[in-house]
């Protein structure tokens, strides 16, 4: 057991509700993205089809959009738990 | 006389042995869990006593089946998330500060000047498709560093305001993420982290020069709080550690060999050395890339027992 994966499955079976774990499931889906496409910028970098000020401003986009978008899920967005959390 | 001593037991935190003898009596496991912190560890005192009450109020009155602390540990998790932080921010910056002075003294380091940024061009002969300028990264890094620090406060005055300790705990590490990413991007706002430069060998024969690789250090410690957060979704057991904590572990692991793949970069030492460290620099990013996926997105066999699922749940997924 290693991926995030089942740690965002986990998660998900602890949420009362079908809504709450769907939305937990578009938060991960999210984070999938993002997450990928800054390695693919880097192979983009790497194979000369970006060059290093557009790599850095993607990532410092990309990195802002995961950050605040996982931010304001997880705060704004009601969770609830199991237990009424 | 009676009456002194059963107010001094009351003051005193005793009520343990009535939790235990409610416990024995058939309430949830998890009522006693919770009510253990509140008796067997010393007040906190950086928390608001009100907060504390109110949190443990409300873990009595909301038991979660499996959700107070882990088997054999003494900390609640949010005492625990707690402790992360506490560590964690401090050892960002020392680690920041420390790998700023190393490239100053490596001299590693030069100037963004828009006429370097014109006289680049990628090292095999492509021309490099720039479509923003040095400007434009400096804006991003400035957009940046105000719109997390905004972030960062008012996460802060959530963790301050709320009551629930899941709440708490996951205001607090987006609140951790969102400044150390302030400071990731301030610094470089800043001045404190400018792009490398290889020693001079990438000016002067190919022209490129390369952003610091210390975005990695940032990754390490948001990416980790970023699991951590999805870690107070679930429940708590010794099952959900061992998966945050491997999580976590490959996660770092697969950002560490970024940062050597972007430092093999960095280190070639002229142009032959370069076409060599473009090799292994590839094989590292293929490597990552790979355990990257395995990390992220790969199938894996989870079996969720019934000390998480509570009693009656047996959940077995395949992913």
């Amino acid at each position: 057991m290693k991926g995030q994966a089942a740690l965002y499955k986990l998660a998900g079976e602890t949420l009362s509700t079908p809504t709450d774990a769907e939305g937990l499931g578009a938060l991960y889906q999210s984070t999938l993205v993002t997450w990928l496409l800054f390695p693919a910028f880097r192979a983009a970098c790497l194979a000369g089809l970006v060059g290093p000020c557009t790599q850095e401003t993607a990532y410092v986009l990309l990195d802002l959009g995961s950050k605040m978008g996982f931010s304001v899920f997880t705060l704004v967005g009601s969770f609830t738990l199991s237990g009424g959390a | 006389m009676e009456q002194a001593r059963r107010h001094i037991v009351e003051r005193q935190g005793a009520e343990l042995p009535v939790q235990l003898g409610l416990a024995q009596q058939g309430s949830s496991r998890a009522t006693l869990l919770l009510t253990l912190p509140r008796v067997m560890l010393p007040p906190d005192p950086c928390e608001r006593s009100h907060t504390h009450a109110s949190s443990v109020a409300w873990q009595q009155s909301h038991p979660r089946p499996g959700m107070g602390r882990g088997a054999g540990s003494s900390l609640t998790s949010e005492q625990r998330v707690k402790r992360l932080v506490t560590l964690a921010l401090p050892l960002y910056i020392t680690l920041l500060v420390a790998s700023v002075r190393g490239f100053k003294a490596l001299g590693l380091e030069t100037e963004l000047t828009e006429s370097v940024l014109k006289a680049q061009r990628l090292p095999w002969g492509l021309n490099s498709a720039e479509l923003v300028t040095a400007k434009g990264v400096e804006s991003a890094h400035s957009s940046a560093t105000t719109a997390f620090s905004i972030t960062a406060a008012l996460t802060y005055q959530v963790w301050r305001w709320s009551h629930h300790p899941t709440k708490r705990s996951v205001a607090l590490l987006v609140f951790a993420i969102n400044f150390v990413a302030a400071i990731n991007y301030g610094s470089k706002l800043l001045g404190l982290q400018p792009p490398l430069k290889a020693h001079g060998v990438f000016k002067s024969t190919t022209g490129v020069i390369v952003y610091g690789p210390l975005r990695y250090l940032e990754w390490v410690f948001t990416t980790s709080f970023l699991i951590r957060v999805v870690g107070c979704l679930t429940p708590d057991g010794p099952r959900a550690q061992r998966l945050i904590r491997s999580t976590i572990f490959y996660n770092v692991l697969v950002i560490t060999l970024g940062a050597v793949e972007h430092w093999v970069c960095c280190a070639a030492a002229g142009a032959q050395a370069f076409e060599l460290h473009r090799q292994v620099a590839v094989a590292i990013f293929v490597v990552a890339c790979c355990l990257f996926w395995c990390v992220l997105v790969a199938p894996t066999h989870m079996r969720v027992d019934t000390c998480l699922a509570g009693p009656g749940h047996i959940l077995t997924s395949t992913f």
